[in-house]
């Protein structure tokens, strides 16, 4: 088979220097389905989805200046789920692929690492994985618009690096920023990050944010901020830091980009608490952040100024030994200092009506790294919404705060946890 | 299904405690997802923190093998600088542990390493040597360049994957330069260099005649700014 390749995203390109045990920069997908899995199934659904989808067939390589992905012909294979399966995707993890799937009685788990894809782009192919296994299952399903069909070709735009299509030079540059508050806890005994699941219906959640005027992720956002404000600063200020909470937002749908590669930014929700602050405030707060963050000239400017870095001469024939202290001193400075913690939210997940009754639930999560140790995610499905926190340390005072609120908001909510704090 | 009176939380659990809080669950009825979301660890999955305690003592006797033989060397006898042979010999081991041996590096990058670490060990030994007839450049280099050149022109045929020629070709042209630069060295010819130099610039030849396309797609990929 002949051999194809695609540079980095822009977005990507930050990942793999930075990469390690402690900052894996994962994400997962877990779908439980109404039957138990069968892994041979599942395994020809993903053979024939790899086909479908090359940009996932991929293997991350060191090119003299970049790094670069290139087609893998090696076999993909579906393992059973480890305990521990948010670690770091390492190039023997699977025949150097850059996603992993597990299965495990009626679960499948899909793990991406963020240099071959965002959310979007994961979940995307986790959907098509299951809507493929249900069809060599034998079920009657139909794409509706919603899956790509099976004898649609794939197009290249989907592998393309949106970044540098829609950067131009309008966009401000970014100031320089005040350091983020970092968590601080105790270590768990073992590898691995302690999850807590909550499964709540999505209505109600939308009626209590709608009560404080806000929509769904602002009221979440400002929810976070506001139980790291009482349980983790106990409402005094930090001494010249601040809370910075990364809410990504698409960019697909505003560029009409159908890549599955990384095309999100990240709005940096930030207070640095000098004044007492009530609930509603907070969420004023982080509702004017989001509106002003998400304007056209704001999200232009964090685009150029990625986009120059990249472009950068100086930094282009730098070879890549030394750009990769060059790309952990820019992470150092611009992401990892300036990051408390990260807020992500899929949105309401369309699938198939056929999946009604197959699916049953659907979550999502960001592996903790050491900077960001405390991330919240949030997906809807069918009618329900699955917020999910995985952290770093044993303490979940953060987590008690925010399900507790919500509990007291009356929203009914159901909690499930891995235990993780427990040894064994 | 289990309550948290203190959270005031419905929890899904096959513990006794609750996740937020660590205080006791009520059981309210016997549903339950059961094993959802995650699974309980299983013991043979813990995993412990390589502490790299081997590579630490490692160095450390390296460094202090290096520095005893070196100040032993110039104390006793600094004509003769036996020293750089056992600095070289231990360079040499690090790169056939670290590169050769625990990397993932690709197979040709590990040959072009330890065409440098024994290099250099055999440069140590012919400054060390009381024989003066430059016996490395004149018989030892070319004999282990034409045997690399060899061993990778039967790669090329024998591999289906024609990726690694950039690597060949780059191996090939770091050893005709060296070979120049022995020659300019020396300001002698031997039959022996002679002919390695003839074998490298016939190899690379062949490379870009036949496998031009090649060379320059893997080219653009390695090298894309």
């Amino acid at each position: 088979m002949k051999k194809y390749w695609y540079p980095l995203d822009n977005a990507a390109k930050i990942y793999p220097p930075n990469t390690n045990a402690s900052s894996p920069f994962v994400f997962s997908f877990t779908a439980r389905l109404n039957e138990e899995v069968d892994p041979e199934v599942l395994q020809q659904a993903l053979n024939e989805l790899l086909l479908k989808m090359p940009t996932f067939k991929t293997r991350l390589k060191r090119g003299i200046f970049w790094y670069y992905l290139e087609s893998n012909n090696k076999p993909f294979i579906v393992k059973p789920q480890p305990a521990h399966y948010l670690k770091q995707i390492t190039p023997d993890s699977n025949n150097g692929y850059l996603f992993e799937i597990f299965y495990r009685n009626t679960t499948v788990t899909a793990n991406f690492y963020h240099a071959l894809t965002d959310g979007t782009g994961g979940v995307n192919f986790f959907i098509e994985l299951l809507f493929e296994y249900f069809k060599l299952r034998g079920y009657a399903v139909e794409s509706e618009g919603v899956i790509r069909p099976s004898a649609a070709p794939y197009v290249i735009e989907e592998s393309d690096d949106p970044f540098r299509a829609v950067a131009n030079k309008r966009g401000k540059q970014l100031k320089t920023e005040p350091l983020a508050y970092k968590f601080k806890g105790t270590p768990f005994n073992h590898d691995g990050c302690g999850i807590i699941m909550s499964s709540c219906p999505v209505a109600q959640v939308k009626e209590v944010a709608a009560k404080y005027g806000a929509t769904i992720t602002e009221y979440l956002s400002a929810l976070y901020m506001y139980s790291i404000y009482v349980t983790c600063l106990k409402g005094k200020p930090i001494k010249n830091k601040r809370v910075n909470i990364l809410v990504p937002i698409n960019l697909r749908k505003r560029y009409l980009s159908n890549t599955v590669r990384n095309f999100a930014l990240f709005l940096r929700l930030k207070h640095d608490f000098k004044t007492p602050i009530t609930f509603e405030e907070c969420i004023t707060l982080c509702k004017t952040q989001m509106e002003e963050g998400s304007k056209e000239d704001v999200v232009e400017g964090i685009l150029h100024s990625n986009v120059q870095l990249e472009k950068n001469p100086f930094l282009k024939i730098t070879p890549l030994f030394l750009k990769d202290i060059v790309m952990k001193l820019v992470y150092l400075r611009v992401g990892e200092n300036l990051q408390s913690g990260n807020l992500s939210n899929l949105g309401l997940l369309k699938t198939p009506k056929c999946f009604e009754g197959k699916l049953l639930d659907i979550t999502f999560l960001i592996a903790p790294t050491k900077n960001a140790a405390q991330n919240f995610t949030m997906l809807g499905y069918d009618g329900r919404l699955y917020i999910t926190s995985a952290r770093g340390y044993v303490e979940t005072r953060i987590e008690r705060e925010f399900f507790s609120q919500l509990a007291k908001e009356g929203i009914d909510l159901t909690l499930y946890s891995n235990y993780w704090e427990t040894d064994l | 299904m289990k309550y948290c009176k203190n959270c005031k939380i419905n929890v899904d659990a096959d513990r006794n405690y609750c996740p937020l809080c660590f205080r006791e669950l009520k059981t309210i009825n016997e549903e339950s997802v059961g094993e959802y979301p995650f699974m309980e660890r299983r013991k043979n999955e813990h995993v412990t923190q390589s502490t790299h305690l081997l590579l630490k003592i490692f160095l450390f006797l390296s460094v202090s093998i290096v520095s005893v033989c070196t100040l032993v060397n110039m104390l006793i006898n600094p004509e003769t600088l036996w020293c750089l042979l056992v600095s070289f010999s231990l360079i040499y081991v690090w790169i056939l542990v670290a590169h050769t041996i625990l990397s993932r590096r690709g197979v040709f990058e590990k040959i072009f390493m330890q065409l440098v670490g024994v290099m250099l060990i055999l440069w140590a030994c012919e400054i060390l040597s009381l024989n003066k007839e430059h016996w490395l450049a004149n018989y030892v280099f070319p004999s282990i360049s034409i045997a690399t050149v060899a061993t990778m022109l039967m790669c090329t045929f024998i591999r289906r994957d024609k990726s690694w020629i950039l690597a060949f070709v780059f191996i090939i042209l770091v050893l005709t330069v060296a070979s120049v630069l022995f020659f300019v060295y020396l300001d002698e010819f031997y039959i022996l260099s002679i002919i390695n130099l003839a074998f490298c610039a016939l190899s690379l030849l062949g490379y870009f005649t036949f496998s031009f396309k090649v060379i320059k797609a893997e080219f653009l990929k390695k090298f894309h700014l």
